[in-house]
């Protein structure tokens, strides 16, 4: 009897275990095959994780492969506003060490999320503090900054970027396309804490680094531009300034800087539109008594006149009309030459009008006045000039001299250029060639000649009479110590509002060449507004003297061509 | 068995990864220490800094003028600097042991009085 109960016991407990193996068993099976799809991705969802690889934006180098712009990697401070207890004193600490507002960083510490910025891009300094101050709740990542080791050199061609990277001015923008590069994709699993495990990296997309350029700037004749420009600048207490300045063989821009200028490493710091504005592309004006090369290289081209042709320059007054034309200085009877050299505007029209307005008119167009030169830089104005067929009884009387025709500072500097490269016009670059991060030729961009303005032999007579005018004429202050220099000076008036030629504001200018036998460099200096002191030959021909001479012995001393 | 093999092995992937991690930043802060260098040195070479410098310690330096620049000839070519030296390398193999200066006959240059 009692053996009987203990067996009913045993196959009781035994029915009970196997019972709640079997329920075991279907619910694993449930489990593991039935909803193991749902499992899996659940699983997947935390720990795989996609991560978007930021490419390194290229770096842009000068002629000698000194660095303008480059990436360094900085840190961006954000907060996990869940994790941070104390935000009060959280946020009073950031707020002196990122010199931020109190509020602005509290109203993010409030946010219910796990991710908030606080501030982008710090500088190492303000990151060792951070670090330093151990806040609960407050990390940091790496980001790619674009910094700019000589601050503002050349920050009108270098132009800047925008917090993500992004070309927003100057070469920055227009060749972004090749600075910027390619986004990577990586899949990996990441832990508990969310740290990557490298061991289970899944597919890879690697980032396409940006390409570098390579500019025709030159550094150190960039400097000595930009310096003696400052100078000028300060002690005339300019308006603005320009300088270009170009090798005429090959259309390189070695220089081109513009005043007022601004810092490329300091975003915060929001510069003027003035300052940010090329004004040697952007900004067109009447360019007064330098646009005489353009007369006097069509009446020599024409043979319309000789070097030594007489007109009478009826005494510094000529009334035609109701139009009364000035000289400077009164001149009786001069040359050709003499026209030239010492800038006589009443020479000039008379000079002028044995040419006549059509044949002006396709020289006008030959040296490019009508369209850009479409330099490799964006915003370049062409100028607002009137086509032949809207010139007026009395264009003849002041086109010829610089009135009535808009320019800019780098058309002056093509336009030059075509007399100092026996009569071609070239396209200006400043950028050279793209390469990649082993320095690899991607992109060449050769030189280009745009077209025969006029022939080698009318080139060479230019070239000799604008060494008339440094070495007797308006130009005698820019002339140089150990070689001949030619060129033209020009002190245009600027147009009021009220459509009259202003007597009290001018722009200064001066565009020439060097040396003259063969020219190396052509330089266009404008300056904007100068006072008291307001002639192309006072203002801007000491400028390009300093500049073309240092620059002349910087580059015999490198062994340039 | 094998899962228990299995179990360390997968751990032993996680902390390979945890190293790999590891030194991956070490790297990564290597290579940003030697940009920064180079960006500071960049900074430093700029010329409108080094003219402040030359000109605060009232240091005057001007490019050199057209006959103030030497340009230095190539020295001969390879084949008549051969020939002159292939003595040299003969004298050197037999003055191996200094056997030329014990016997007072090496090369030097004497400079005689007037």
């Amino acid at each position: 009897m009692h053996s009987g109960i203990f067996r009913a016991r045993h196959v009781i407990v035994f029915l009970f275990f196997l019972l709640s193996l079997s329920i075991l068993i279907l619910r694993l099976f449930y489990l593991q095959a039935l909803r193991h799809k749902f499992f899996v991705e659940l699983a997947n969802e935390q720990h795989t994780v996609s991560i978007e690889l930021a490419p390194k934006r290229g770096t842009i180098f000068d002629r000698n492969m000194r660095v303008l712009a480059v990436n360094l990697n900085v840190d961006s401070v954000f907060a996990n506003a869940r994790e941070v207890t104390n935000k009060n004193h959280t946020a009073r600490v950031l707020a002196s060490i990122l010199n931020l507002k109190e509020d602005f960083i509290l109203q993010r510490l409030s946010r219910d999320k796990s991710f908030v910025w606080i501030k982008r891009k710090i500088s190492p300094a303000e990151s060792a503090k951070i670090k330093r101050s151990r806040l609960k709740g407050i990390g940091m990542i790496k980001e790619s900054k674009r910094s700019y080791p000589n601050k503002d050199l050349a920050s009108h061609v270098v132009g800047v970027v925008d917090i993500d990277n992004r070309g927003l001015e100057g070469l920055e923008l227009f060749y972004d396309r090749y600075l910027k590069g390619e986004r990577g994709l990586l899949t990996s699993t990441q832990d508990a804490r969310r740290k990557l495990l490298k061991s289970y990296e899944g597919d890879l997309i690697p980032p396409k680094n940006g390409f570098d350029l390579v500019l025709t700037i030159d550094e150190v004749i960039q400097h000595i531009s930009e310096r003696e420009l400052s100078k000028a600048y300060e002690k005339y207490n300019a308006k603005g300034a320009s300088i270009v300045v170009m090798n005429p063989a090959n259309g390189d821009i070695l220089a081109l800087a513009n005043l007022p200028k601004f810092d490329l490493n300091s975003p915060s710091v929001k510069p003027s539109g003035d300052a940010v504005r090329n004004r040697a592309i952007c900004d067109f004006f009447e360019p007064g008594s330098v646009f005489k090369i353009v007369t006097a290289s069509a009446v020599l081209e024409e043979n319309v006149v000789d070097f030594n042709d007489k007109f009478f320059c009826e005494n510094g007054e000529y009334r035609i009309g109701r139009r009364t034309l000035h000289d400077h200085t009164p001149h009786g009877i001069m040359t050709f030459r003499e026209i030239i050299e010492k800038s006589s505007n009443i020479g000039t029209v008379k000079v002028a009008s044995l040419l006549g307005p059509e044949r002006m008119y396709k020289y006008i167009k030959a040296f490019g006045f009508y369209d850009k030169t479409l330099i490799d830089l964006p915003g370049e104005v062409s100028g607002m000039n009137r086509p032949l067929s809207k010139w007026s009884g009395v264009s003849m009387y002041a086109i010829p001299m610089g009135q009535e025709v808009t320019t800019t500072a780098i058309q002056l500097a093509c336009a030059v250029s075509v007399i100092a490269d026996n009569g071609f016009l070239v396209k200006p670059r400043i950028v050279k060639e793209v390469l990649d991060g082993r320095g690899r030729l991607i992109k060449e961009f050769p030189p280009k000649v745009v077209r025969k303005v006029i022939s080698p032999k009318t080139a060479a007579k230019m070239r000799g009479l604008l060494k008339g005018v440094v070495d007797s004429g308006t130009g005698k202050k820019a002339r140089i110590e150990e070689y001949y220099a030619g060129g033209k000076t020009g002190t245009a008036q600027k147009v009021e509002p009220g459509g009259v030629y202003s007597h009290e504001r001018f722009i200064a200018s001066f565009i020439g060449f060097a040396p003259v036998e063969r020219p190396r460099l052509s330089i266009v200096v404008c300056v904007d507004e100068p006072q008291p002191v307001y002639y192309g030959g006072d203002v801007a021909a000491p400028i390009f003297r300093n500049v073309m001479d240092e620059s002349l012995k910087y580059l015999n001393a490198r062994g340039a061509p | 068995m094998i899962a228990l093999v299995y179990v360390h092995q997968q751990i032993e992937l996680v902390k390979l990864s945890y190293v790999i991690d590891y030194k991956e930043r070490k790297l990564e802060y290597i290579l940003d220490h030697k940009d920064n260098l180079e960006y500071n040195i960049n900074d430093l070479e700029a010329p409108s800094r080094l003219e402040k410098s030359l000109v605060s310690r009232k240091i005057d330096v001007f490019f050199p003028k057209k006959g103030q620049i030497v340009k230095v000839v190539k020295i001969a070519p390879a084949n008549i600097r051969k020939a002159s030296l292939g003595t040299v390398g003969i004298e050197r193999k037999v003055n191996r042991f200094g056997i030329f200066e014990f016997f007072g006959l090496s090369r030097e240059a004497q400079a005689e009085e007037r």
